[in-house]
């Protein structure tokens, strides 16, 4: 039993950081039907440029500098690499946003060398413990943004003009434009917001991973894209649930796959196998994700 | 106008034209072929790594270019094939040959599981399904008990081509019969049928064109293409180990793919041994900060060949291909984008 719980608060655990990554892939996807590889980076960036700041201002300012810095670059990504790319082969905007994030990567590195660093954590220490599981601050702050910023999101697409109008660009865009929206400037927003996600994800993960240049590429990135297939693509409600799915599927097989003598004995990672059957599982019963659907 | 401008300017068929022509014809073959000779091991080394590459790219190439199928997990295919053939040598003792047919074997068959979920699975979702394919591939399938649990694999060479330079030639004679494969393919009933059906699957099914099964080719060649780059990539460093097939390694297939130009394969195999070797010898040149350079300096070159010459470097160097192939020289006046490519709708 105890095992159980456990697992299950591991899962969250490891599954917010995924979730608040899968919303900004979602957003973007929603807004543009682009898969953004370098949704990673806008984390990783937001984190290094709070690094850089930590030593000179209050701890809150420079979080709050590394998030602006993160928005920001979505909002050049989006300008000088997405706008020019508006009717290329999708497969050639992933490319793209792949190298932005290489070039990201690049900076990171020229900054900082391969170096491993930790940022400080918001609030230090733990929070509470769970059937053993000491949860840190840190952590439930994770959780706590994750909520709310996909309430905010929630609220956003359902209760304002703005929201509504990201959708219909995004179902129809020659229309969308014959009714006067632009939908040049909503692209514009979309990334921005999902970028301002990205950077928030990574100042909040960076403290209690380990910062080396690429970690939210690396580290996240691919999680993140599970969590927002697996959820449905389309859904943020999915995106959410997808990244929570993830962390369990972790949790589960590192607490009672990883034990097991034949399999410690014949593999290492069986994590990465578990989730590999669950996403091929998921999209062969249902294509377009768990919540998904075409829209 | 197009035809009376071909009818008037014979220019490009002159006899002067055909002696320049072959000119830089000798002059590619002497770079490619003599040049190599004359440099130290260790280029030779590099060589032979950019021309595996430009193999494995043009297994990319097949399911991108040709059958519209993104797969982002290629470094995992290329580790099956240099797994298998390591594996075949030094455990079963057998020749390098037999761990080339072998790796190549095997690989078309894990690609063709990958195609018989391709046939449910569609666009940017199978690209994630590749995706984890390959990191599952890194840190579990490479890392089985019988593949030394991380360790690694030890790979000899073959006798005859045991040296850098030798083994250069070897993957050279490797890449040419690829290539030759790809361009059969290509002019074949098969290849149509595959383009037929990348462009749309309904109509090419109302032709009469079995599409699954030639989506299923499709990954089948891609897989003995890049089987075959796989086992001579193990060989080539003489030991296989996992953390060098990561992911970056499959986005810089990708990359080279796309921006050396899809449904090119002399954009894909310059731009792929371009992009190799451009790093390699800025890290000579500019000694500590090269791999800030060359990663810099590649991400930047992506973006704007991408945003200009949305082909690729195919579309770049077609006019220069297209003079060395017999024709005139000039550009193609569509612009653009010569085809809609790998659409976004899953």
């Amino acid at each position: 039993m105890e095992k159980l719980v456990q697992a299950l608060v591991n899962g969250v655990i490891f599954g917010a950081p995924y979730s608040l990554l899968a919303l900004g892939l979602v957003l973007v996807y929603k807004g543009s039907r682009v898969f953004n590889f370098a949704q990673g980076e806008f984390g990783t960036v937001g984190a290094f440029v709070t690094l850089l700041l930590q030593s000179h201002v209050p701890l809150l300012l420079a979080v709050i500098g590394g998030v602006i810095s993160g928005a920001v670059m979505g909002l050049a990504t989006e300008r000088f690499v997405v706008q020019p790319l508006f009717d290329a082969p999708k497969v050639t905007l992933l490319v793209a946003t792949a190298a932005v994030a290489l070039g990201a990567i690049a900076l990171q590195l020229a900054i900082g060398d391969a170096e491993i660093r930790t940022l400080r954590p918001l609030v230090s220490g733990d929070a509470f413990v769970i059937a053993n599981v000491p949860v840190l601050w840190q952590q439930l702050l994770i959780i706590l943004a994750l909520a709310g910023l996909a309430l905010v999101l929630w609220l956003f697409f359902t209760r304002t003009d703005l929201g509504l109008a990201v959708l219909a660009a995004s179902q129809e865009p020659t229309a969308t434009n014959l009714v006067g929206i632009s939908v040049r400037k909503i692209s514009a927003l979309v990334w921005g917001m999902a970028a301002l996600l990205g950077a928030v994800a990574g100042v909040l993960v960076a403290p209690v991973a380990q910062l080396t240049p690429g970690f939210g590429t690396s580290g996240l990135l691919i999680f993140g894209f599970v969590a927002a297939v697996v959820g449905g693509m389309t859904s943020l409600p999915g995106a959410v649930l997808g990244g929570i799915l993830v962390g369990m599927v972790q949790a589960f097989t590192a607490l009672y796959v990883q034990d097991i003598s034949w399999v410690s004995d014949q593999i290492t990672s069986p994590e990465l196998v578990a989730l590999f059957v669950v996403l091929v599982g998921v999209l062969a019963v249902r294509p377009a994700g768990l919540l998904g659907k075409e829209a | 106008m197009a035809v009376a401008d071909a009818a008037i300017d014979r220019s490009h068929n002159t006899s002067t034209a055909w002696v320049s022509r072959g000119a830089v014809w000798v002059v590619l073959a002497l770079l490619v072929l003599v040049l190599p000779l004359q440099l130290e091991n260790f280029h030779a080394q590099r060589w032979s790594l950019a021309v595996i590459y430009a193999m494995a790219a043009l297994s990319l190439n097949v399911l991108i270019g040709y059958a519209g199928q993104i797969s982002l997990g290629h470094q995992g295919f290329l580790g099956v094939g240099a797994f298998m053939s390591a594996y075949m040598v030094s455990a079963h003792g057998q020749t390098f040959w037999a761990g080339v047919v072998v790796a190549a074997a095997v690989t078309a068959m894990a690609s063709l599981v990958m195609g018989l979920v391709a046939l449910r699975v569609r666009g940017l979702y199978l690209a994630l399904v590749t995706l984890v394919f390959g990191r599952m591939a890194q840190e579990t399938l490479f890392n089985l008990k019988i593949f030394g649990k991380g360790a690694g694999v030890e790979a000899p060479r073959p006798e005859a081509f045991a040296t850098d330079h030798a083994f250069y030639y070897l993957c050279l004679i490797a890449l040419a019969l690829v290539l030759y494969a790809d361009w059969r393919f290509t002019k074949s009933k098969a290849g149509r049928a595959v383009t037929a059906v990348r462009e749309n699957e309904q109509v090419a099914a109302s032709y009469a064109i079995p599409v699954a099964q030639y989506k299923l080719l499709a990954f089948v060649l891609s897989g003995v293409f890049v089987g075959v780059a796989g086992a001579l990539y193990a060989h080539r460093i003489t030991r296989i180990e996992p953390q060098s097939l990561d992911f970056p390694l499959a986005l810089f297939l990708i990359i080279v793919t796309v921006v050396g130009g899809l449904r090119s394969r002399t954009g894909v195999v310059v731009w792929t041994v371009g992009f190799t070797l451009l790093p390699e010898y800025l890290a000579d040149t500019f000694g500590s900060n090269a791999p800030f350079i060359s990663q810099a300096v590649g991400a930047a070159l992506l973006v704007v060949i991408l945003v200009f010459y949305p082909g690729g470097i195919g579309q770049l160097i077609r006019p220069v291909t297209r003079w060395l192939g017999g024709g005139p020289f000039k550009r193609d006046d569509e612009g653009g984008f010569v085809e809609e490519g790998v659409r976004g709708r899953p």
